[in-house]
């Protein structure tokens, strides 16, 4: 029913547009002004921290628009827009090979992960690993603390579930796959840091916004330098362990749904609004050449 | 005067045979309604029944024989071993019906025979609350307080071995033993609550003791009630999800180890099942094993009802 509202709008204000093209930028805004309805986003929670900053200013901006956002997971968010039961669907991982042709991707932001692990005496001398060393921990060749500097201590390697967006990434850009060693396996990132805290040796990923004091957050060197999870290091090429996160449509947008993801990435968000949001940074300003 | 108003009331109370009472129409629209939610729950149960059949076998029929004699279960890569999942789920009920439930049924045969008056309606509200607390508060008390003493307990034996810890099946058993405690005792209490009181007072006549009442007539006689508590109590047991998960560890492997960690049927579809979009092979698979799940315990209460028949023959 909203949708049919919804691409009704969209008929009226491309007509609209269509008709006078002698005051395009007046047109435009009346345009903005008249279109009403509800936009329903779904999937990642990760991303629902984002969207709710978005929602308040917009909402606020476009008084006959509301913005309704709900969290499943990134595989959901992508299933519910593909069939057509949101208008978009937020997601931590690219669209899946046979939805690609059908959903549109809109590069919101950028979250950055780290490599945190259980702090104690035995890594106090540990503070960067390589891009081989943190491969061959995450394949279980690496299994103690001494072979990365630290005191005899085993590593105890906790995995993400596969459903995890945060495993997904660190698989592509470290082992260039999921090849990570079977063993200990968390599906929660709150549960994940409340065993790392208490399990000696332990190691996994995270968002950053899941870091905290008590974790050791480990910087990782690369050819370009040693890098820490921060914006100036992502944007340097000196910290590969980021991704884009997403926003897909079923097609491209129109009406509401367009405005509302104009406006996420305008740079009046992505620079003001987006990184006060923690564990966010905008996106438009990192260039998929900076990994 | 005084008489009248009692006389109307005795008239209008004098039953009537039901048979030849007429329906009046608020009778018939409630037993219209009855009826509307007694087919609607069967059909309801059908439906789920039927739904579950059918992603499942066209899930069995995708992973074929692996599903109950592979090792290995990695959806996202295309193998549906579910060896580990099914040992998992298996050893950590089993370990809990031990752990958990015979004392659990001494417990409650010491309170209803031995324990001072009083006692009983107590414990019962005590074991009443324990089965009311939601499957996360154990399985956050366990990771929190359980999970470190496993942990030191392992390395005692294992020292240094990373796989090997505080997550894992035994932790997973004795976590599982403590929540299915109050269930079992709670439906023992009712079967030991079931034997006729002249067993007890013909017992005491003979001269036993109330040791010897409680464990050589009370028991024997309340047998086949405190075997379907068990029973029951080590279902409950498989199919717990949410607490198991928080301190199983998810290794999708067989354990090597009481302290090692592994992974069980339904903490496997939790985590499977935000990769497993609706009508793809892997989201059928897992209801493959919801399915194996199903029928298992379906078997678990059919074996209970053997029993408790042979039990009263």
């Amino acid at each position: 029913m909203t949708k049919t509202i919804c691409l009704a709008m969209a008929l009226v204000a491309t007509g609209v547009l269509g008709c006078s093209k002698k005051d395009v930028t007046t047109t435009d805004s009346s345009a903005a002004e008249s279109v009403k309805g509800t936009v329903r986003a779904s999937g990642s929670s990760a991303l629902v921290p984002l969207v709710n900053a978005a929602k308040e200013k917009f909402e606020a901006k476009n008084p006959g628009i509301g913005i309704e956002v709900s969290a499943g997971g990134s595989k959901k968010g992508i299933a519910d827009v593909a069939s057509g039961a949101v208008h978009i669907g937020n997601s931590d991982i690219p669209a899946p090979k046979d939805l690609e042709g059908q959903l549109v991707d809109h590069k919101v932001a950028v979250v950055p992960f780290a490599i945190v692990a259980n702090k104690g005496s035995f890594n106090a001398s540990v503070t960067a690993i390589t891009m081989d060393q943190l491969a061959s921990v995450l394949r279980g060749q690496v299994k103690d603390w001494s072979e990365l500097g630290g005191d005899a201590q085993p590593i105890v390697l906790i995995n993400r579930a596969p459903s995890s967006g945060t495993r997904a990434v660190v698989g592509q850009v470290v082992l260039g796959g999921d090849d990570f060693a079977e063993g200990r396996t968390e599906d929660n990132s709150g549960a994940l840091v409340a065993k790392l805290r208490q399990t000696k040796g332990a190691l996994s990923y995270v968002g950053v916004s899941y870091v905290t004091d008590e974790l050791l957050t480990l910087a990782i060197e690369t050819k370009n330098g040693v890098g820490k999870p921060t914006f100036e290091d992502i944007q340097a090429g000196r910290y590969p362990l980021w991704s884009y996160e997403h926003m897909f449509t079923k097609g491209e947008p129109t009406g509401a749904t367009k405005l509302f993801l104009d406006y996420v990435l305008s740079p009046e968000f992505q620079r003001e609004v987006l990184p006060n949001v923690k564990g966010f940074f905008p996106a438009i300003e990192v260039q998929q050449a900076a990994r | 005067m005084v008489s009248q108003p009692i006389e109307a009331l005795l008239v209008l109370r004098r039953p009537r045979p039901i048979a030849v009472r007429r329906l009046r129409p608020g009778d018939v629209a409630f037993r219209g309604l009855a009826w509307l939610c007694g087919i609607f729950a069967i059909g309801a149960a059908l439906f789920l029944l039927a739904f579950l059949a059918h992603a499942g076998i066209r899930g069995l029929i995708h992973a074929g024989p692996q599903l109950l004699t592979g090792l290995r279960w990695k959806p996202e890569a295309g193998a549906f071993g579910g060896v580990p999942l099914l040992v998992g789920t298996v050893t950590s009920a089993l370990g809990a019906t031990v752990l958990g439930a015979l004392p659990a049924t001494l417990a409650a045969v010491w309170v209803t025979e031995l324990a001072p008056k009083g006692a009983q309606k107590l414990f019962r509200r005590a074991m009443e609350i324990a089965t009311a607390l939601p499957s996360v508060v154990y399985g956050w008390l366990a990771l929190e307080h359980l999970v470190p003493e496993v942990d030191g307990v392992a390395k005692l034996f294992f020292a240094m071995r990373p796989d090997v810890g505080g997550e894992g099946l035994l932790t997973s058993a004795i976590l599982l033993a403590v929540m299915i405690a109050p269930t079992v005792t709670l439906l023992s209490l009712d079967a030991i609550g079931r034997v006729p009181p002249a067993m007890r007072e013909a017992s005491a006549a003979l001269g036993a003791t109330k040791l010897q009442t409680a464990f050589r007539v009370i028991v024997p006689h309340a047998k086949s009630g405190l075997v379907i508590a068990t029973f029951f109590g080590f279902a409950r047991a498989a199919g717990e999800t949410m607490a198991v998960q928080m301190v199983i560890g998810g290794a999708r492997q067989l354990p090597e180890t009481l302290f090692s960690p592994t992974t069980t049927i339904s903490t496997q579809i939790v985590m499977d099942m935000q990769n497993a979009r609706p009508g793809t092979p892997e989201s059928d698979v897992l209801y493959a094993m919801a399915l194996v799940l199903l029928v298992f315990s379906s078997a678990v209460v059919l074996t209970t009802k053997a029993v408790a028949r042979r039990g009263i023959a």
